[in-house]
């Protein structure tokens, strides 16, 4: 699969619409119901959903993709907003969620290639193995999370909120693809 | 079929499970409104014609293709029944 123009832009988009959705609603939610979690952990962390995806359909290539989107939301957190975020965190994000989705694809044998017996068990499944490793990399210290945020509760929130996040993410899909097939039955 | 399509098609297939297992949408796209269609314009009897459902409301502006396309998969999965004797395009709704 070569490098596609349109697909950059669809990831590109998801993904920065995703975090605009978290940092515009759900983490202001949050701090209201949830006064005393680090703002640094969404419990509904919708990017989460839009990185495993990218990993299952477009393979490794999904770095290329979601890296430009991932730094520019860093950048935006950690210059625009002022927030002490490390930048390897980008990186081990992606990587923790492709390691994800590699370990569901050796398990049930689908090479990177093929979409035949992913479904979306799997696909959560897979999300909850990469933000498992997300934490280790929080553990040890190489993760976005400056280290006095480096407590169980929070990263406990960040497995938590990327779960929810991807199942959310996947759920706004599904009213996507309606919302566009009605509109294009619609036009017809 | 490009690879960027196959992925395409596996994400929406991907999706129509969920959509399917958490029980968000018994039915696919079109074929709520043509049932709803049948069953607004059926008779005494519960039989309703093609014609007839082609000009509800609901339905009107459906493309043809997927009116039609509705009404198979509801045909299929034993909603709308063609009652034995009658001429073609004759449906009696069935919701047991």
């Amino acid at each position: 699969m070569s490098f596609s123009i349109p697909t950059f832009f669809v990831v590109f988009i998801a993904y920065i619409s995703s975090f605009a959705l978290v940092s515009g609603f759900i983490a202001p939610l949050q701090s209201i119901l949830l006064p005393n979690l680090s703002t640094l952990a969404s419990l509904v962390f919708l990017p989460h959903g839009v990185r495993v995806l990218a990993f299952y359909f477009l393979g490794w290539r999904a770095f290329l993709y979601l890296l430009p989107a991932s730094s520019l939301m860093w950048a935006v957190d950690f210059l625009g907003k002022g927030i002490e975020l490390q930048y390897i965190g980008v990186i081990t994000s992606l990587i923790a969620s492709y390691l994800g989705v590699l370990i569901v694809r050796r398990a049930i044998n689908e090479p990177e290639t093929s979409y035949v017996n992913f479904s979306w068990r799997h696909a959560i499944t897979a999300g909850a193995i990469g933000s498992l490793m997300n934490s280790a990399f929080n553990w040890a210290g190489i993760s976005w999370l400056p280290k006095h945020e480096i407590q169980p509760i929070t990263i406990a929130s960040y497995w938590i909120g990327d779960i929810a996040g991807q199942f959310v993410m996947m759920i706004i899909l599904i009213f996507t693809f309606k919302y566009i097939e009605k509109a294009s039955g619609a036009a017809e | 079929m490009s690879p960027n399509v196959s992925a395409l098609v596996s994400l929406r297939k991907l999706l129509s499970e969920m959509e399917s297992d958490c029980g968000l949408s018994q039915y696919a796209v079109g074929e709520k409104d043509v049932l709803y269609a049948a069953l607004d314009e059926a008779d005494a009897n519960n039989t309703v014609s093609t014609a007839q459902i082609q000009k509800h409301q609901l339905v009107k502006n459906m493309p043809r293709a997927t009116f039609f396309r509705a009404l198979l998969a509801l045909e299929e999965s034993g909603k709308l029944v063609r009652p034995d004797g009658t001429r073609r395009g004759k449906f009696k709704v069935d919701l047991s």
